[in-house]
């Protein structure tokens, strides 16, 4: 599996001047969570710190339920919604990330486009599911577990899935904003993890696609 | 929202009286209690309604048409032949989960900022510039292939094509609270089903957020995929960013800043019964309504009281029922007005037009009538709007 942090500078977001401008700059003005932009905006990013785009659609999947519109509303910085719903059909968000390609030495905007289909619409109609996969670069498989200490999933059962399956297992916490106790900046700390492992993978992706190819 | 259960004896009961009485040839419609309302509404054979609200002395018929607008809800998320034709009820009682958020929108009332559950007629917002978004949106749906488009504003519907205006009142509806009621995202492909004019084969409503608070929407068939027609998003909608922010900026006034208004309206709702269009403002004068003695959610709340207390009671619209109160009198009414504590209100029909005015308790009486006569003509007669 790939390394944590090997083609990715994690520190970066955090340390350096130009990551922490940047990470400000696809912030809301709160600070709390990313901005979110219709599909006529853009963020706004200085010129000088020329930023090459990538482009990448990811699908996400679980069980009815499990909290897929959740999830994307908390990556996208989107209000996580208090009750459950069944999502009709198809929707998409855009989640726009900073990273750093060490070996590179460049500064890269990730667009990552979120497919997000409710399970009983995917089963019902033709059409959501090739919709979903066409041209799909990535696809997160979402399931939903307590990390108690009578849970029924583990912290070495997490670990063993990964080294099974080769993939890392990210963690998230989908908390309406009312039912959060974390300050404001917790808000991004808590997904950072995630969307820079995504990054890091879809990334990696290319590499090895642009190698064989 | 969270509501408890009701007991399960409670839900048997309600049930049973309501068959017990079909079983007599008789058909229990309504009835009151102390402090609240319950109405039954049998679907097709197949389903029956159940509705129990606190009592707001107003008609019946507007309980009734929550129930339809609630099976026309279901109908357009679930489609009517696995309505009517229900095999495995385990299954269905899962499945039709799906239009839960559109039925709770319908529910909540009080907390809508909209008017058009209980109106019957779509919210919209007058533009400056409808003309020009509207051949921008007539460019957008020839690219979808589809004649039916619409573009939405702060949730209320800015313009749309012919042929969108020609659904029905509650497919208008419907459409709009479903597109205000659903998680915000940058894009959706949802199969629908339109009540009145396809109940059993599907369609497409695509979706596309252009900014904050603006969306595009599209009804189509099989083609074209959601990728595609969003890769043209850009192409047809950039040129229109200035036009799109300055409708954005229209909101939550609803109407352009160049007109006027008495500085006695507090708010007002007018409804035109022969377009379904209805158009309203809680933020009249005093731009965010800030230091007013009574903020925008209340003076909706009163508003929404005061069109159930006299539609059904004086006037009528095209909801059935609402022409059985107001046959009982000799004469057909045009006017009628409260005056309350803190506040009046009046009401006035003109043709297919309905004008119902919050006035601030400053008003004299006696004035109330001229300043709503003028202000239905305001928007009425204006060439630029068309209500």
């Amino acid at each position: 599996m790939l390394g944590h942090g090997s083609l990715l500078d994690f520190g970066w977001l955090r340390t350096n001047e130009a990551g922490t401008q940047l990470l400000t700059c696809l912030q809301q003005r709160d600070g709390g969570r990313l901005r979110q932009y219709g599909l006529l905006e853009h963020p706004h990013i200085p010129s000088h710190m020329h930023l090459e785009e990538v482009t990448y659609k990811v699908m996400v999947v679980g069980k009815a339920g499990v909290g897929k519109t959740s999830t994307v509303a908390r990556l996208t910085g989107s209000e996580v919604p208090l009750t459950h719903n069944e999502t009709p059909g198809l929707q998409t968000s855009t989640v726009y990330w900073p990273g750093r390609i060490q070996h590179l030495g460049k500064n890269v905007l990730f667009n990552i486009q979120l497919f997000d289909a409710g399970d009983a619409a995917l089963k019902r109609y033709d059409h959501i599911l090739p919709a979903c996969k066409d041209r799909v670069d990535a696809i997160l498989f979402l399931f939903s577990f307590d990390l108690h200490a009578h849970s029924e999933v583990t912290q070495r059962d997490i670990r063993d899935l990964e080294s099974n399956w080769q993939v890392p297992v990210l963690q998230i916490r989908n908390l309406h904003s009312a039912h959060q106790s974390e300050t404001i900046a917790g808000a991004i700390n808590d997904i950072s993890p995630v969307l820079n492992t995504l990054c890091e993978h879809l990334w990696h992706r290319d590499v090895v696609m642009s190698g064989k190819g | 929202m969270d509501v408890f259960q009701l007991p399960f004896p409670v839900i048997g009961s309600l049930n049973a009286v309501h068959m017990f009485a079909a079983n007599q040839g008789a058909s229990l419609r309504s009835t009151t209690t102390d402090d609240a309302k319950i109405v039954w509404k049998d679907f097709h054979d197949s389903l029956s309604l159940i509705v129990i609200m606190g009592n707001d002395q107003a008609d019946d018929c507007h309980m009734t048409r929550l129930l339809d607008n609630v099976w026309s809800a279901m109908v357009l998320l679930f489609g009517q032949d696995e309505l009517t034709n229900i095999k495995n009820l385990e299954r269905f009682k899962r499945d039709i989960k799906v239009c839960f958020q559109l039925v709770d929108r319908l529910l909540e009332q009080a907390s809508l900022t909209s008017f058009s559950d209980v109106t019957q007629a779509v919210d919209i917002v007058l533009t400056p510039d409808n003309q020009a978004l509207q051949n921008f949106l007539e460019a957008f749906v020839e690219a979808a292939d589809s004649p039916y488009g619409c573009l939405m504003v702060a949730g209320r519907v800015a313009v749309a094509t012919q042929k969108w205006w020609n659904l029905s009142a509650t497919e208008l509806v419907l459409l709009e609270l479903l597109v205000a009621a659903m998680t915000p995202c940058a894009s959706r492909d949802v199969p629908i089903y339109l009540p009145q004019g396809s109940p059993t084969v599907p369609h497409r409503l695509l979706t596309f957020q252009l900014m904050r608070g603006v969306e595009a929407c599209v009804i189509c068939g099989p083609t074209p995929s959601l990728s595609d027609l969003q890769s043209e998003v850009p192409r047809f909608w950039r040129p229109a960013v200035d036009l799109l922010k300055s409708a954005y900026s229209v909101t939550p006034r609803n109407f352009p800043p160049s007109i006027p208004m008495d500085q006695n309206i507090l708010g007002f709702l007018l409804v035109n019964n022969e377009t379904s269009r209805c158009l309203n403002s809680v933020y009249v004068n005093s731009g965010d309504g800030r230091g007013e003695a009574l903020n925008a959610g209340r003076k909706r709340e009163i508003l929404r009281s005061y069109y159930k207390k006299v539609i059904g009671t004086y006037f009528s619209s095209p909801v059935e029922g609402s022409e059985t109160g107001p046959s009982e009198y000799s004469h057909a009414p045009t006017d009628t007005y409260i005056v309350c504590d803190g506040y009046k209100c009046y009401a006035q029909c003109s043709g297919p037009h309905q004008m119902f005015i919050l006035f601030s308790s400053a008003i004299p009486t006696y004035a109330m009538r001229s300043v709503t006569s003028k202000t239905l003509n305001t928007f009425t007669k204006d060439r630029n709007f068309f209500i």
